[in-house]
This record gives C-alpha cells, sequence and structure tokens, in this order.
C-alpha cells in the first residue's frame, strides 16, 4: 500500500513538475536572503514551541539589522520576527518598540499608501499599536507624511513617528504606547 | 489574565497552574501512582480510548477507505507509547502513566513535564475522568501558561486564499486559520490578528526532484503561528490573491482547547503530502480535534484540494457563521479602476506608461483634487501590484514615481473613498466540486451509437459553471474519457488528458496577461485519412489572445499552439494548431462554447490536415449538476451526444 502510494504519487509528481508552478500549494521557502517569504519561516514552530527555548542569533537582511530572538533572558535587540516566540507571544507583549519596529516593517508598503490617503486599515492598526486615538492618527500621518515617510527604512519611520506624535501637542497626550 | 481566568473553562486546572511551585515530595508521587491505577482501571472500563474525542486529539482522521485508526503525525515524540501512531488505547495508557511522572531533580533546559507538554489531552481526561487534582500533582507550567495567556483568542476563522488572475496553478487554493483577537480591549481589527499556518518546511535550493518529494512526504511540514498581518501581505499584496475567511461557530471552550492543540502540535511535524495529508487535511484535523462532533475528514475521500475542505466545512451545518472578503491588490487595482471616467483612465495610463515623476507632476496640472486623489489611488494599487511589493521593499522600476505620487497624494489632503466591498468573483465556497464524472449518450451522422464515460479528478474548465472559481481559468488532471461503441462492439480510450491548463486571462487596462494552453496525453484519431482511426500522444503549448465583451459575458480566443506528437503510423510529427474559440455565457444557467481546431502536422514522409469544430451548449441544473448537448465534427466524422456531468 505504501509502495503504491509512493509509485502513484511519484508518477504525478513527474507531471505536475512539467507544468504546475510550485506554489500549487503554499510552501514555505526557508532561508532565502532577503526573501521576503523568510517571514513564515521565521515564525516556524510557531510561538511557544520549541523555539521557546531557541537562543541563536539571525540575520535577517530584510528586517535591516540583525535579530536576536532571547526569549528567556530577554532581548538584546529589538525585533520580533525571528524563530517563533517572538513574533508571537513576545511582538504584542513583551515590549511596545519591539512591537511597533516589526509591524511598521512587515506592513511598511501598505502603511506608507495609507498614510498618503489619510485612511486605511493598516494605519488603523497602527493606531493601536501606538495606543492613539484612530481618526487623529490617519489624518496626522497624512498631514505630516513628508517628514514621517521620508524614508523607506522601518526604524527611521518609527523614530520619526515617535518623535512627530510627542512634538504635537494633542498627541502626545492621547497615545499611550509612545514612549520616545 | 483577569479575563482569562473568567472566561477559562477550566478553573480547576488554572487554580493549580497559579497553584503551588514547591515541588511536593516524593510521598505525594508515591500516592499519586497509587492514584493512577485507579483512574487507569476506570479508563479501561469506560473504554475511553474508544471514545472520539481522544482519536481527534491524537489526530486520527476518518478515513474513507480505512477503519483503522492511524493518527497523522509523523513525529514520533508526539506519542508516549511505541504504538501510539495506531493504537489509541495503549497510548492512552501510557499517557495517564507519564501524568504521573515525577520531575526530575535536574531536568534539562528543555525539559517539559507531560503535562505541560500535552495539555489539550491532560484537560481532557482530567475532566472525563474526574481526576482529583488532591491526589495527583498538577503541574505548574509556566511556559504553556504564558503562551495561553497571550492567546486569549475568542473567534476562528478558515481563510482560504484564491487563486491569482493569471495563474491557473493556484485555482487549488491555500487555507489555514485566522486566529481573532480578543476585543474587549482592542478596536476591530483584523490587522492585529494571529494566523495558525500549516505548512510544509521547503529548502530554498529546490531540485529537480522537488515536485515527487513534495507528493510522496519527503518535507516535514510544521504549524506556526505568526500575526496575520504576514499572511495578509503575503497572499493579498505578494501572491495577489483575494482572502475568504469563514468565520466558525466555535464556543469559548472549544477555542480554548484549539490553543491547547496549537500548542501540542506546534512541536511537532507530519510528513506533507501535497495530495492529502496537506495544509488543508489537516486544518480540518485540527477542527475536529477542538470540536470533536464536527465530521470534516471523512468528507474527503482520496485527496484533499483546499477548495473542496472549504465546501465541506460550509456543507457542515450551523458551523459557518460569516463569510467576508479581504481584496488583493489587484482586486484593489480593479475596484479603483472601476470608479474612472474616460478622462481620467487617459491620464492614469500616461501616467504609468511614462513612469515619469516630471512629466506626471505637469499632467496634473489640468486635474481637480478629486480627480487627483482617484488616479493616484489607483496607480498606487497598480504600481504595488506590478512590483508585488511588501515589506520595506523598495519598489525597483517604479521607485521613484511611488515616492511622487505617495507625496502629491498626501498633500491633497483628502481621505480616499473606502473600497467597495464587492469582490470580482463568488465566494469559493460556490464552486462545484473538485472532481467530475460524466456519462455521455450520442450517435455518429453515419448510425454509429455510442456511450462516453468521463472521468476527471480535478478541477475546473470553461464548460463548468464558472460561480466561484474563473472564467478565464482550467486546470484539468488525468481527464481520461472512454467510449462504448454499441455498433462496432469494442471499448477504446478516446482521449487523455494527463494535464490540461488553459489560460485565458481578460485583459486589464495598462496590465497584459499572457493568454496560454497546454495539454498533454492521448488522443484518438488525430488527422483525415487514416489518421482517423489511429491514436498519438501528444504534447502541445500555445500563446494567443483572449477578448472579453458584452460586460465579460462574450470570451474570444486564439491561441496558436506548437504541437508535437508521436503515433506508431507517423512516429514523430510536429506542426502548428490553431485554436478559436468562443464562450458566451447566456445566463446563470447556460453556456454556449464553440471551437475549432485547425493542424498540420508534418513528419517524414508527408503531412497530416486535421480539422476539428465543436458546437456545446451547457445547461447547469445546480452547483454540481451539468447537462450538456454537443456537435462535434472530427476530421469529416461528425457525431451529437448529450451528457450528465456530476461533480463531486
Amino acid at each position: 500500500m505504501k509502495y503504491f502510494k509512493l509509485v502513484r504519487n511519484s508518477f504525478i509528481g513527474l507531471i505536475l513538475m512539467t507544468a504546475l508552478p510550485s506554489n500549487v500549494y503554499a510552501a514555505v521557502e526557508i532561508g532565502k536572503d532577503g526573501n521576503y517569504k523568510d517571514v513564515e519561516a521565521w515564525g516556524m514552530g510557531g510561538c511557544g514551541f520549541a523555539s521557546l527555548f531557541i537562543k541563536e542569533k539571525e540575520t535577517l537582511p530584510q528586517i535591516g539589522a540583525s535579530l536576536v530572538n532571547e526569549v528567556i533572558s530577554g532581548y538584546t535587540q529589538s525585533s520580533a520576527i525571528t524563530s517563533g516566540t517572538s513574533n508571537c507571544v513576545e511582538s504584542r507583549s513583551k515590549t511596545a518598540s519591539v512591537e511597533q519596529e516589526v509591524f511598521i516593517t512587515v506592513n511598511l508598503s501598505s502603511l506608507s499608501k495609507e498614510a498618503a490617503q489619510g485612511t486605511g486599515e493598516h494605519l488603523i492598526a497602527l493606531a493601536n499599536v501606538f495606543g492613539c486615538p484612530n481618526e487623529q492618527f490617519s489624518k496626522f500621518s497624512q498631514m505630516n507624511y513628508n517628514k514621517i515617510y521620508e524614508t523607506n527604512e522601518p526604524n527611521t519611520v518609527l523614530q520619526n513617528y515617535l518623535r512627530e506624535v510627542n512634538s504635537d501637542q494633542f498627541m502626545a497626550k492621547n497615545c499611550v504606547r509612545t514612549i520616545y | 489574565m483577569y479575563w482569562n481566568s473568567i472566561f477559562y473553562p477550566f478553573p480547576i486546572i488554572i487554580f493549580f497552574f497559579l497553584g503551588s511551585f514547591i515541588a511536593p515530595s516524593s510521598k505525594v508521587y508515591a500516592e499519586s501512582n497509587a492514584y493512577i491505577s485507579e483512574i487507569i482501571t476506570q479508563a479501561e472500563n469506560e473504554k475511553l480510548w474508544e471514545k472520539r474525542a481522544w482519536k481527534k486529539l491524537l489526530f486520527i482522521p476518518d478515513r474513507f477507505f480505512s477503519s483503522q485508526p492511524k493518527s497523522l503525525m509523523s513525529d514520533k515524540n508526539f506519542f508516549l507509547s511505541q504504538e501510539g501512531k495506531i493504537n489509541p488505547k495503549l497510548e492512552l495508557i501510557e499517557t495517564l502513566k507519564a501524568f504521573a511522572v515525577e520531575t526530575p531533580k535536574k531536568p534539562d533546559e528543555n525539559y517539559l513535564h507531560p503535562q505541560c507538554r500535552f495539555p489539550a489531552r491532560f484537560h481532557w481526561l482530567v475532566e472525563e475522568l474526574e481526576i482529583n487534582p488532591n491526589k495527583m500533582h498538577f503541574q505548574p507550567c509556566p511556559e504553556l501558561h504564558k503562551f495561553i495567556d497571550y492567546l486569549d483568542y475568542e473567534g476562528v476563522s478558515l481563510v482560504f486564499s484564491n487563486y491569482v488572475a493569471d495563474g491557473p496553478g493556484t485555482l487549488f487554493g491555500h487555507t489555514f486559520l485566522r486566529l481573532h483577537r480578543n476585543k474587549d480591549y482592542k478596536n476591530e481589527s483584523a490587522i492585529l490578528d494571529d494566523a495558525a499556518n500549516f505548512a510544509a518546511l521547503i529548502p530554498a535550493e529546490r531540485d529537480w526532484l522537488f515536485a515527487i518529494k513534495g507528493l510522496a512526504g519527503g518535507y516535514p511540514g510544521k504549524f506556526a503561528v505568526v500575526p496575520y498581518y504576514i499572511k495578509i501581505q503575503e497572499y493579498n499584496n505578494f501572491e495577489s490573491r483575494d482572502l475568504w475567511e469563514y468565520k466558525l461557530n466555535l464556543s469559548k471552550k472549544e477555542i480554548r482547547l484549539l490553543e491547547l492543540i496549537l500548542w501540542e502540535v506546534g512541536w511537532t511535524y507530519i510528513d506533507y503530502y501535497y495530495l492529502d495529508d496537506n495544509c488543508a487535511y489537516v486544518i480540518l484535523a485540527v477542527l475536529e480535534a477542538a470540536k470533536p462532533e464536527l465530521k470534516l475528514t471523512e468528507n474527503i475521500k482520496i485527496y484533499a484540494i483546499p477548495s473542496d475542505t472549504v465546501r465541506v466545512v460550509n456543507r457542515t451545518p450551523n458551523l459557518v457563521e460569516q463569510i467576508t472578503y479581504r481584496a488583493s491588490v489587484f482586486s484593489r487595482y480593479i475596484t479603483r479602476l472601476s470608479v474612472l471616467n474616460g478622462q481620467e483612465r487617459k491620464i492614469l495610463k500616461e501616467i504609468v506608461e511614462n513612469n515619469n515623476v516630471k512629466l506626471t507632476q505637469s499632467i496634473f496640472s489640468e486635474c481637480h483634487n478629486q480627480c487627483k486623489t482617484r488616479i493616484i489611488d489607483t496607480a498606487l494599487e497598480y504600481i504595488d501590484y506590478k512590483e508585488k511589493l511588501v515589506g520595506s521593499n523598495d519598489a525597483i522600476e517604479y521607485g521613484d514615481l511611488r515616492k511622487q505620487l505617495l507625496i502629491s497624494r498626501a498633500q491633497t489632503g483628502e481621505k480616499s473613498e473606502p473600497l467597495v466591498d464587492a469582490p470580482t468573483s463568488a465566494p469559493p465556497n460556490q464552486g462545484h466540486d473538485s472532481a467530475l464524472i460524466s456519462v455521455g449518450y450520442g450517435s455518429t451522422f453515419s448510425g454509429t451509437w455510442f456511450t462516453d464515460i468521463r472521468w476527471r479528478p480535478a478541477l475546473h474548465d470553461f464548460e463548468s459553471q464558472s460561480n466561484g472559481y474563473s472564467d478565464a481559468l482550467g486546470v484539468g488532471f488525468l481527464d481520461t474519457i472512454l467510449r462504448a461503441d454499441y455498433t462496432n462492439k469494442k471499448v477504446y480510450l478516446k482521449n487523455f488528458h494527463l494535464l490540461e491548463i488553459t489560460s485565458l486571462p481578460a485583459q486589464i487596462p495598462n496590465i497584459n496577461f499572457l493568454t496560454w494552453h497546454f495539454d498533454s496525453g492521448y488522443e484518438y484519431g488525430f488527422g483525415f485519412g487514416d489518421a482517423a482511426t489511429q491514436e498519438r500522444g501528444y504534447l502541445q503549448l500555445g500563446y494567443g489572445l483572449a477578448l472579453y465583451e458584452l460586460n465579460n459575458s462574450l470570451i474570444l480566443y486564439t491561441i496558436l499552439h506548437c504541437d508535437l506528437g508521436y503515433s506508431s503510423s507517423t512516429a514523430g510529427h510536429i506542426g502548428p494548431t490553431l485554436s478559436i474559440g468562443m464562450i458566451q455565457n447566456i445566463s446563470k444557467y447556460f453556456k454556449f462554447i464553440a471551437k475549432s481546431e485547425i493542424a498540420k502536422r508534418f513528419h517524414a514522409e508527408k503531412s497530416i490536415d486535421s480539422i476539428k469544430y465543436s458546437l456545446n451548449l451547457a445547461a447547469y441544473a445546480n452547483k454540481n449538476l451539468e447537462f450538456q448537448m454537443n456537435i462535434i465534427n472530427n476530421n469529416a466524422m461528425p457525431e451529437a451526444s448529450f451528457n450528465i456531468r456530476y461533480y463531486f
């Protein structure tokens, strides 16, 4: 029975190989430098799984910084998308800044678009991540677009946000998670 | 945490999780050993392992062709007994024994007590056997605790990523779970939810055996819980696939159990078979484990196609609460485009064609604020689609233009109109099932009567109903037609398509999709004269053009193929094949198709001509039942037939 399955599947595999793209069923690619799909590979194992105990350094060019996932002994550098846990448990509960940086990194292309448009669900989610009131935050992002989104570097965008939010009287008062 | 304990369905256990961290004395363990024997006897008396819930926790699916229990899990570490994969009884007894073991004095840093490693089983057994926490030591599980505290979900959706507009290979789709965060203290935002995804771990360096390995279970499949926004970027923006979410009706308690199950399976792997033990099938098994009364896996007969599993879930009474749609970047472009007037479309075309910042600024001078807003919003979706833009990647071809458009867009100070939530296609659960069986009866014009029997395990062609699929895409797999000829008393294989792929995407302004067709297989009768009664194997690939008219209800296509063939009479032959066709959707219930195929096949001695044409009227009774009237003329041998087609 097992051999039958193997032969059958090999046969079909040959056919598939001739024509179908490899993403018929989503598969995860591992470790292609700079391939954005790494994001998933980093999440492999998911939060709270074996990765809870992984303490290895990984360099992820996509993030633009070497990220360390030291779940048990704490972070040495901010970021969350590393092996497992951090992008999950830690990214929302550990420190606001980690969560903010990861969020901006993964969603930057959507955020820059929505900020220019003054509305959108990623922008609202970012308002959440910053603990700001949605409506005002969207308007604020659009008005200060040039100052905040001058670059495509996530960490700079984050710093710009923190700076602008804290120099705006209303925002500084109403955003509860923007530690600058 | 406070919220957690209120809703937590296992108050006793929570109490003990939070309970003493003081290591119990060996006396307690000795007592608990006596107690565990008692418990095991009780479990044996109740035949607890026969309960569906237990089998489901072990990931034993309901196989259609086999009543032997066999877990999906490939990892031995998922089982506490040697025979755990096939022996639920032994596994239950060993599990109970393991729960009573003492924690080592100096545990390895990765040590997890079985109670902490298998919390879903633990909770279930504690409830079923009413295990007394005073007689057995309940372990504190800090890591698990952290995990559970963090999750705190309040809803679960099955998410299906639909096909790409020009990618027939993506018709099969992909499924994963969206885990809705508790919204008590958060605003409603899908973006901040999580996703649980099961996928094969495939090395980036793919060798030529890649597909075979995938089918033969050569890759491990693992679960990952990641922020949902990662999956949104991946499918909506990178691959440009719409996401359909099916919110499932699960109770708080079932969701809690699901969280524990995710923890249990997160440690292990399952050999990933593309055809059956794939993402879709495993997701069904997870749902059954969380809610054992669901009967999902038994609906998957031989192979699991993700879109089929979506239909299985939708057919289950009272399971799907709500269907939502999340537009891909391509769909967003179409939607933004649809509100532009002729003048605005012209401007858009100029902007993206020239891709020139200076020129763009001068173009906008003749455009008021709203017009500018609408055009830029459309152009941005176009650029992001073309660039497959995600994350913090830079746009390559349109980098400067995108920057400029964003700045101009922000300057207008206008808020974008919300996107009309109008999906470009029907939800996938409305599509027909994937396997086709068809029976036809007919006669040639010379008076020969015949019956045709056709079987195709997957998936879709443009003769079928396009509801839930795309008119433009077809994938046929192992499509087999047998003919029984009554007059000449013979049965023979008329057609066999190993793999046939059709892609006739509509031409969208500023996007030029490729129209193409690939076919490989065997046919009986491939030309005039002698060839009309001979068979050949063939391979053809062609490119062409598709035109959509009358609100996309009429499709005209023409494709020029290069055709390679081999038959015993001519040996190898090669030549061009021109296919011309028309597809007219008359209404929801009728479709009319006219096709013709003209070919010349050259081989060593001479050439063979072939002309085929067919008229076909299809009527759709319901989702899975269709009728067809055909008139087919193959190389001057006309015939008429009536077919009943059924999908299952």
